[in-house]
């Protein structure tokens, strides 16, 4: 191309440009106002997370069958090889059966499940090593460990004309096999999802889908607590509605009360309830304004589940960190006061710490601060800080924190000391909240 | 408030703080949207699906200054998503007769407009969304070529076919652009 082409090139494409500008005519449509209404009176994506595990425990029940005139030889023949047989197989599976961890507190590492671009892969966090565990064309995404660390549960959306969000959740090994739905049906606007400690998966969804779940400026639907059955049994428990309720936690060591937030009178409060949704119990009264709606929105219990820590909004703002016993006795400010904003507080696996999302300044820097969870020494900042805002979880041992921050064009994983050392990085990084296998301990 | 403040209220779930963001985003969504469709109507189920699924998705949005280049890529992908719906339901029930481009025509800027206008009609919806993107959204090629899914080298491809035909169908001569911007901004 000669220099003469270029430059005749070159102007042309400047009046490309003005041209193309011409013809955009960029001017605000009058069908906007609409779109935008239309789009936010649906639910934001959930939020899908896994924060400790326990075993599943199926439900043993023993018949006896007396067998009339048997000889009493027979009888104690019978028994003794019965006895015999029971030996054996305890023998075998106490040498073969992979033990399971505890349902909360220290764990082994294990895997990390993630979604990419609506596949499925499992990363080691210690080689660094991925494993697509599951693709194809259907957009799955948010995978997390049953507390046993066997099943894995994914959401998977199901595409649907008019826009409207459905998805269906499925369970697998984590080997891949035995892929089944355990939802029925579609779930509309779900807005929280996760494994529970018996074995179940919990999903919150609002009562009318056609006004979305997530609370707006001026409406705040009620939504619904249901519990489905991981083996695909269909059978479905709706254990309670609250205006608001946007996710559950469960309470060490046993799950015996489920922790949630919900708008009464047009206030925040938080509150528990038993399993089977009864037994209602205010751990902090509603008393902070409706428009506040990040308060109460990460709250969490002790790793031995006798406290419980929130973020608490005021007529300051939102929001500073609280602590309360898990009756919602002795309620008061966890640290003091500052011009921080603090939330989100995860206690670490073993109980010793308290890692929290600290923005000092909204416009500027994020990360995380880990204090011990009694809430003396000091403050630790712990890996970078951000521009914009990032997922993590503990790992099982309370070795590490995990940490997603990326932009879209793609930072890596971070993998941060609690105790403010350096931090490493793990080369992956996923589009959905983050899960960490809990393994056996040794 | 700035709009990565607006971009950290509305991910957690802030209405109106999203409004504000989609008010300041609206005309050049649509405009993208027009420009890429070729249909006011289409264009519009673009906007509204690109807005359902950037206020559901905006909790994954973990890097709020990449909020105007997320809204593209939403708005360039429900474009051609509807494109590839609409394209099938034409091979089923119509056939669209395909007219020869009108010889170029060098009396005046509205005849330039009009001849370009036909020639991104003539252009499939993937050339024109890669044309869109970096001529109208000023975005540099690799960002492009990543927003649509596309390797780096069928982006400059498909840049420079439909250049080519769109340089062909206006009149340089004496024309000056309004508003006309430097054109091939940074490319790696």
């Amino acid at each position: 191309m000669t220099m003469d082409q270029t430059s005749r090139d070159d102007r042309a494409d400047r009046v490309l440009v003005g041209l193309i500008d011409e013809l955009a005519g960029a001017r605000t449509p009058d069908y906007l106002e609409a779109a935008i209404e239309r789009a936010s009176s649906r639910s934001q994506r959930p939020s899908w997370t896994f924060p400790g595990r326990w075993l599943p425990m199926a439900d043993l029940a023993t018949h006896s069958a007396v067998a009339p005139r048997l000889p009493w030889r027979a009888i104690a023949t019978a028994l003794v090889i019965l006895a015999l047989l029971v030996g054996a197989a305890a023998i075998y599976v106490g040498t073969h059966q992979t033990p399971l961890p505890a349902p909360f507190g220290p764990a082994a590492n294990g895997l990390i499940p993630y979604s990419w671009q609506g596949d499925l892969y499992l990363g080691d966090p210690v080689t660094g090593e991925t494993k697509l565990l599951l693709a194809g064309s259907e957009n799955d995404w948010g995978p997390g460990y049953s507390y046993d660390g066997t099943l894995i549960g994914f959401i998977r959306d199901v595409p649907s004309s008019d826009g409207a969000g459905l998805a269906d959740i499925y369970v697998m090994r984590q080997d891949g096999s035995d892929l089944h739905k355990i939802t029925p049906e579609p779930i509309h606007d779900l807005i929280w999802a996760q494994w529970s400690p018996d074995g179940r998966i919990g999903v919150i969804q609002p009562t009318d889908s056609t006004t979305g779940g997530s609370c707006g400026t001026t409406i705040c639907p009620q939504n619904e607590l249901s519990m489905f059955a991981a083996t695909g049994d269909p059978s479905v428990q709706h254990v309670a509605r609250a205006t608001g309720m946007d996710y559950v936690k469960f309470q060490p060591p046993d799950g015996g009360r489920w922790l949630y937030r919900a708008l009464v009178g047009g206030k925040w409060g938080l509150y528990t309830m038993d399993p089977a949704g009864g037994n209602v119990q205010a751990i902090v009264p509603a008393t902070v304004p409706g428009m506040m709606d990040m308060t109460f929105s990460g709250a969490s219990y002790s790793a031995d589940g006798r406290q419980i820590f929130y973020e608490h909004g005021d007529e300051d703002g939102c929001c500073q960190l609280w602590v309360a016993g898990a009756d919602g006795s002795d309620a008061h400010q966890f640290l003091p006061r500052g011009i921080a904003w603090d939330g989100e507080p995860i206690p670490s696996p073993d109980g010793k710490w308290l890692a929290y999302w600290h923005n000092g300044n909204e416009l500027s820097s994020h990360g995380i601060s880990v204090v011990r969870a009694d809430g003396t020494g000091t403050v630790v900042d712990t890996g970078p800080t951000l521009p914009g805002t990032a997922q993590w979880i503990w790992a099982p041992d309370s070795s590490r924190i995990l940490m997603f921050s990326s932009s879209l064009s793609g930072d890596k994983a971070y993998l941060l000391d609690p105790a403010g050392g350096p931090w490493t990085t793990v080369p992956w990084k996923s589009d959905s909240d983050l899960d960490w296998q809990r393994k056996a301990l040794p | 408030m700035d709009q990565h403040g607006l971009v950290e209220r509305a991910r957690r779930g802030d209405r109106q703080a999203f409004a504000e963001l989609a008010r300041a985003s609206g005309a050049r969504l649509d405009a993208t949207a027009r420009l890429i469709l070729r249909d006011p109507d289409l264009a519009q189920d673009a906007v509204q699906e690109t807005l359902i699924r950037a206020w559901r998705s905006l909790p994954g949005l973990r890097d709020p200054d990449a909020f105007d280049h997320w809204l593209h890529r939403l708005v360039a992908n429900a474009c051609l998503e509807i494109m590839r719906k609409r394209r099938r339901r034409v091979v089923e029930v119509e056939l669209t007769e395909i007219s020869e481009p009108p010889a170029p025509d060098a009396s005046g800027l509205v005849a330039d407009r009009d001849q370009l206008d036909r020639v991104l009609a003539h252009l499939d919806p993937e050339s024109r969304a890669v044309v869109v993107l970096h001529l109208y959204l000023d975005l540099p090629l690799p960002k492009v070529a990543d927003m649509l899914g596309i390797p780096l080298g069928t982006a400059k491809s498909r840049l420079h076919r439909s250049l080519g035909a769109m340089r062909s169908a206006v009149a340089i001569e004496g024309v000056t652009a309004p508003g006309a911007a430097a054109l091939g901004g940074p490319v790696a």
